[in-house]
């Protein structure tokens, strides 16, 4: 080490404190008698003094308290989405049930309702004949059956589309 | 390391105070690395204003095992490399960096006559720092301004030990090259 320059690495090395004892007495051994090595160590420790230096990564003083406020302001947004949802499922279960009760017959359902007390057994044929109606009815009315599909569509578009893109900008 | 558990402690119990305490605690960390990969300046206080609010979302998946820093600092790292990707800019080490021949003096850059003091050094020397790619400018920020090891630094950027301690020493060298380029060597020693 002492008879050639040192190189970027153990320049670098020497200065990182990387380097074992006995190469560190070797370097500065050679740095006292090259005064070429001596001159670029010293460049890197000018360099090294630059790279440690943090001038003008401040920000403004008022930071902490701005990200606070948003902080403050998120939970609200966040409430809203929730709302929203609750809001949408609510729509969502009313229209479903509301068109059930409007296009199908759910006697046989009321009526093994009644008989709850009377017979379990009956209870579930009357149920098999409840769900059998509702098949048959859901064949039959091909129309109800896209109704459903494309209601849901068009709740499942604006929640996408508009609610979450609202609240988004709110944030 | 105690305080910091208290103040976490108190900020998952909805200490908007305590969380006050630790952005203060924490906001050099988060303008270093964010200053240093997002060159556009009007976008860099939102970003870090946006690490700190994942920060308070995330911070109740804070396990001990690795230094609260690191934590952060990968949290930094993350959103500035989501940033960097939404707007397409380049990620990837600029191979050629090193080879490039020296730029002209700017009308802004001081002459080398002119250098003075250290103030300026540190000036040209950001300037030169903002040229270099993302990898090395995060590297060397933190390293040289947050004292961390090549571990921490790898487990933040996900880069190898290896890897990490090799684009340190490149970024140096090249940084001292580019400087002696444009200036003269007793120029850069104060």
């Amino acid at each position: 080490m002492s008879l050639k320059h040192l190189t970027d690495d153990e320049m670098q090395e020497y200065l990182d404190g990387n380097l074992s004892l006995e190469n560190v007495l070797s370097v500065e051994k050679h740095l006292e008698s090259c005064s070429f090595c001596k001159e670029s160590l010293k460049q890197y420790k000018s360099l090294y003094a630059g790279l440690a230096n943090d001038e003008g990564f401040d920000l403004p003083k008022s930071f902490a308290k701005s990200v606070i406020s948003r902080l403050q302001a998120e939970p609200e947004a966040k409430s809203h989405f929730n709302y929203a949802n609750i809001f949408l499922t609510i729509l969502g279960i009313i229209i479903a049930v509301g068109i059930t009760f409007y296009y199908l017959d759910l006697k046989p359902l009321g009526k093994a309702i009644s008989n709850i007390l009377l017979s379990q057994y009956e209870f579930g044929l009357a149920v098999a004949e409840s769900l059998k109606v509702f098949l048959s009815g859901l064949n039959t009315n091909r129309g109800l059956l896209i109704f459903g599909v494309l209601a849901l569509l068009v709740i499942i578009t604006l929640d996408q589309f508009l609610v979450r893109k609202f609240l988004r900008v709110g944030r | 390391m105690q305080n910091d558990k208290l103040l976490i402690e108190k900020i998952l119990a909805g200490d908007k105070i305590a969380f006050q305490s630790f952005v203060k605690e924490y906001q050099c960390l988060v303008a270093h690395i964010v200053f240093r990969m997002i060159s556009n300046r009007e976008d860099r206080e939102d970003t870090c204003q946006e690490v700190f609010m994942k920060i308070y979302q995330n911070l109740s998946s804070f396990r001990s095992e690795s230094k609260l820093s690191t934590w952060i600092a990968k949290i930094v790292y993350n959103t500035c490399l989501n940033y960097l990707e939404k707007r397409k800019l380049p990620l990837l080490d600029d191979l050629s960096f090193g080879e490039q021949a020296p730029e002209s003096f700017s009308e802004n850059n001081p002459r080398p006559d002119e250098l003075t003091d250290e103030r300026e050094l540190t000036f040209l020397l950001q300037a030169e720092i903002e040229k270099m790619p993302v990898h090395f400018r995060t590297i060397l920020t933190l390293y040289h301004l947050e004292g961390m090891s090549y571990n921490q630094i790898g487990e933040i950027t996900g880069l190898p030990d290896g890897t990490v301690k090799s684009y340190l020493f490149r970024a140096r060298r090249l940084l001292k090259e580019r400087l002696l380029a444009k200036y003269q060597p007793e120029d850069l020693c104060h």
